[in-house]
């Protein structure tokens, strides 16, 4: 895992924040009884460019790279804002935070680091927890979707996760800035 | 004396207009008794017998002024439930309770002693907060009462009012002895001086009851979060938390040249008052001890 990660140039600050997810895992298990699921997702938006329409066959071979490599199995999907996400799926959460990862860096390199908006990890246990990375700002917001037909979500159970973990995880202290998605497809 | 929830300006200038006019005409009186010619010992008696006054009838004096209402068990079920409930595991008495028909997040506490007391919600706080929430400040008001805080504050102000008098009537008693001309006006300034810092102390001693109470609520409910997310709520500040869609918000900055304002100015314009925020931070400190963190 080491080589291939150190092929990629990247700012120390951000190397950090991305991934202390992993560190968090124990205690969001320990402290909240939510275990990490095997699926995470990067939300693109597209630009209609040539550049990137050529840049996205460069993604597409990355990520093949990364699954051969890793057994991260990944899919790329269209959603109804014509925003793109990039589906992974591993039972070894370290590979696939390492996946989310490389991918940025591969954006970064491309120049295309205004397009990759966030990263989402799925949490498990008596509810489900998405803890969602702005790439952007290095930071972390818990999402708990309660009734996302009603756009319901559990702010009081988001305000104590956040506040359990901003030890650990950079957490996203500007609540305003917690914007949901609806319809995260896993 | 009591204890508010949650400082919304209307009610406390009601309540501090009423007691400090109950302190005005009081010193009034007194100063007219002496002024006549009335000994010390006399003045402190009625001095005295004002603050059992005070101490006997202020919290139907409260519940007056604030339109409170008394509510039996027919009347609201549901509260009087989690208030008998939250009473056995704070071991009281069970206190009467009161709604008053206010949209405005309330509630306060009154009466002065543990048996004689009173617990009053507004209808908007009801309608505001969820069956733990109410817990949650129901157990605040309830702390208030447990720690006798009713009963604390107004010893402190009798305590203030006695250091106002003797700084008065030695002042007097000196001034007089060497028959100075401008005496009243220094005499009114050190009292005004003595008043003021005792006013003061009574400020920061109440404010030092408010964080005791929220402790207490924490350990009759066992729960910091419901607590904290109340006063988020009542404050206006869980709305904060955005319902729309990033995506949306996304496309937003991109059509528009100037971005969407930022959350730190959207702060500043609606900044709330800083004793909430102290309040959920150490509730936020609160929450992580009590995990062990």
């Amino acid at each position: 895992m080491k080589s291939i990660r150190s092929l990629f140039s990247r700012s120390k600050k951000s190397e950090k924040s991305l991934l202390g997810i992993l560190d968090a895992v124990v205690d969001m298990e320990f402290y909240l009884d939510l275990r990490p699921s095997s699926n995470a997702g990067i939300l693109v938006k597209p630009l209609k460019t040539h550049y990137y329409r050529e840049s996205e066959n460069i993604i597409r071979e990355m990520l093949q790279l990364i699954e051969d490599s890793y057994k991260t199995r990944s899919q790329i999907e269209k959603d109804s804002y014509g925003y793109t996400w990039i589906l992974m799926e591993d039972e070894d959460f370290e590979d696939l935070v390492n996946a989310v990862y490389m991918l940025e860096s591969v954006f970064e390199d491309h120049n295309l680091k205004n397009q990759i908006l966030v990263g989402v990890f799925r949490f498990e246990g008596d509810y489900r927890l998405y803890w969602i990375y702005s790439f952007k700002k290095g930071k972390f917001y818990p999402f708990i979707p309660e009734e996302p037909s009603e756009k319901k979500r559990n702010t009081a159970q988001e305000l104590r996760v956040a506040n359990l973990m901003e030890k650990i995880l950079p957490v996203e202290k500007k609540v305003e800035e917690w914007f949901p998605l609806w319809d995260i497809p896993f | 004396m009591r204890q508010r929830w949650y400082r919304d300006w209307g009610l406390t200038f009601r309540m501090v207009l009423t007691s400090f006019l109950l302190f005005v005409v009081y010193i009034i009186f007194l100063s007219l008794l002496y002024a006549y010619g009335v000994g010390f010992l006399v003045i402190a008696m009625f001095a005295g017998v004002f603050i059992l006054a005070q101490f006997l009838f202020s919290d139907r004096l409260v519940l007056l002024t604030t339109g409170a209402r008394i509510v039996n068990e027919r009347e609201a079920p549901e509260l009087h439930e989690i208030v008998s409930r939250l009473c056995m595991m704070a071991n009281l008495p069970k206190p009467k309770i009161a709604i008053v028909d206010m949209a405005i997040p309330n509630a306060f506490a009154t009466g002065r002693s543990r048996s004689k007391s009173v617990v009053a919600v507004t209808t908007g706080l009801l309608r505001t907060l969820n069956k733990t929430e109410l817990e949650a400040v129901i157990g605040h008001e309830l702390s208030h009462i447990k720690n006798r805080d009713m009963a604390v504050l107004t010893i402190a102000s009798f305590l203030a009012t006695i250091a106002w008098f003797i700084m008065r009537f030695s002042l007097y008693a000196g001034m007089w002895g060497r028959r100075r001309d401008n005496s009243a006006i220094i005499i009114a300034i050190i009292s005004a001086v003595v008043w003021f810092v005792s006013f003061l102390l009574i400020r920061a001693l109440s404010r030092y009851r408010e964080f005791a109470a929220d402790r207490g609520s924490v350990l009759i409910t066992g729960n910091p979060g419901a607590l904290k997310t109340a006063l988020l709520k009542i404050s206006g500040l869980m709305s904060r938390i955005p319902s729309r869609d990033l995506r949306e918000v996304e496309g937003m900055n991109a059509f528009f040249i100037i971005p969407a304002i930022s959350g730190e100015t959207i702060m500043s314009l609606f900044s709330t008052h800083p004793p909430i925020k102290k309040r959920i931070e150490k509730l936020d400190e609160l929450e992580k001890a009590m995990e062990g963190l």
